[in-house]
């Protein structure tokens, strides 16, 4: 009896047991979603401004969709589009250099790499080159192209909490150069060929003038 | 003869398998133009950090339930879609919501719509509010002994601004501690939606 007891009880707390167990599933999966802060505090900017009719803008758009390289660096970076009509627009549009642009920003705002107007390259690999090139040449664009260098603060102020740590996208590296093709042997194939004729015409006079007179001379 | 015309044979073929010629072509490297130096305006330090355009403000509205129930939790969140860049959802927020909500209501009603979160309440976490500054996110956050919404524009060491759905005309500026005090004593609720990147901040000269 104490047997049959204890299976039905135990027939009763597996489903309980069950049940509490995915509810337990439940909110902890709430709470994972709520608790996991995406820390992109430091990630750059990378920002398109112009009107969207224009040949030029359609290009980065596409371009950045389609290009490889360019693709990355957008999944990198907290990356918007902003048009003339768009309310935001005017916030940007005194730092403009020029009427479609596109803007690479660290976290704090310094301008990383630029392209506007005309300077936008005619191709995609090329405006990716040039990007690239301007965040390793971070002194030319970083601080000569603004005229003027960082300078210290006077009275830094504590923060209750560290600074995002600013974290620049990483671009593809460069291609290792090919190894360098063996050039083709020429002095050989020049001596080769020297030696060659010279063997071949010596045996072909030894054959039909020596060997023939011989042959001839011959009792 | 023979032996002539195979030994230029060969010496046509020695070494030919696998070698290409190389004629000196030089790689193409894509011609980037050069640029002229830019000088930005002298831009002020960013401040507040979310700096929502007056225009793109939301004003707190009485909802259908009648006089003192305002939608100021709705009006937060469309103010901080709108900073997100999703004015799309700040419109399906105002077309389909209003009223009062709290925490568990308004995961549910995001939840509905596929909108990405990220809350806390009764914690007293202020890291959370401390991220969503330093995110350039902003939050929603509770006041008044947990009856009102506003949202949090800015945070540093010493202040704290607001933008109250009440008064969209300004920013009030309160000092750290006595806003933490006030949140904590009202349900220490702040959300803010991750549904898009934050504006980028303006190309400033120095780094700072």
């Amino acid at each position: 009896m104490k047997n049959l007891l204890l299976m039905v009880a135990c027939l009763i707390a597996f489903p309980l047991g069950h049940w509490c167990a995915d509810t337990g599933a439940t909110w902890q999966s709430t709470e994972e979603r709520v608790l996991v802060l995406p820390q992109d505090g430091g990630q750059w900017y990378l920002t398109i401004y112009g009107d969207a009719a224009n040949p030029k803008y359609q290009k980065l758009q596409s371009w950045l969709q389609t290009h490889d390289g360019l693709s990355t660096l957008r999944s990198q970076t907290h990356y918007n589009e902003y048009v003339p009509t768009d309310t935001r627009y005017q916030r940007y549009a005194a730092s403009l250099p020029g009427a479609v642009c596109i803007r690479l920003q660290n976290s704090k705002g310094i301008v990383a790499s630029e392209f506007w107007s005309d300077n936008i390259p005619l191709t995609a690999e090329a405006l990716f080159v040039g990007i690239k090139g301007d965040l390793k040449d971070k002194t030319s664009w970083g601080c000569l192209r603004r005229r003027r260098c960082p300078s210290p603060t006077p009275t830094p102020t504590p923060t209750p909490t560290p600074a995002p740590v600013d974290t620049p996208p990483v671009l593809e590296d460069e291609k290792p150069e090919p190894e360098p093709e063996p050039s083709f042997p020429w002095l050989i194939v020049a001596l080769a060929a020297v030696v060659g004729i010279g063997i071949g015409v010596g045996q072909g006079f030894k054959e039909e003038h020596i060997d023939s007179k011989r042959k001839s001379t011959k009792p | 003869m023979k032996r002539l015309l195979f030994a230029l044979l060969l010496v046509c073929v020695v070494g030919c398998e696998g070698i290409k010629i190389d004629f000196g072509a030089v790689p193409i490297v894509p011609a980037v133009p050069k640029r002229p130096d830019v000088v930005y305006p002298d831009y002020e330090k960013e401040k507040p950090t979310v700096d929502l355009e007056e225009i793109l403000r939301q004003s707190n509205w009485i909802g259908s339930q009648g006089e003192g129930e305002g939608s100021c939790v709705w009006a937060s969140m469309m103010m901080l879609f709108r900073w997100q860049g999703r004015e799309d959802l700040a419109d399906l927020i105002e077309a389909n919501y209003e009223n009062g909500s709290w925490p568990t209501d308004l995961a549910t009603k995001f939840d509905i719509n596929n909108i990405r979160y990220a809350y806390t309440s009764r914690e007293n976490d202020v890291s959370f509010i401390e991220w969503a500054c330093a995110t350039r996110r902003g939050c929603g956050v509770t006041v008044k002994g947990g009856v009102h919404m506003v949202i949090v524009v800015h945070m540093d060491a010493e202040q704290v601004g607001i933008l109250d759905n009440n008064h969209i005309e300004e920013i009030k500026w309160v000092p750290r501690q006595e806003f933490l005090n006030e949140w904590m004593n009202s349900e220490s609720w702040a959300v803010t939606p991750l549904m898009g990147p934050p504006p980028p901040p303006l190309p400033y000269e120095t780094n700072r």
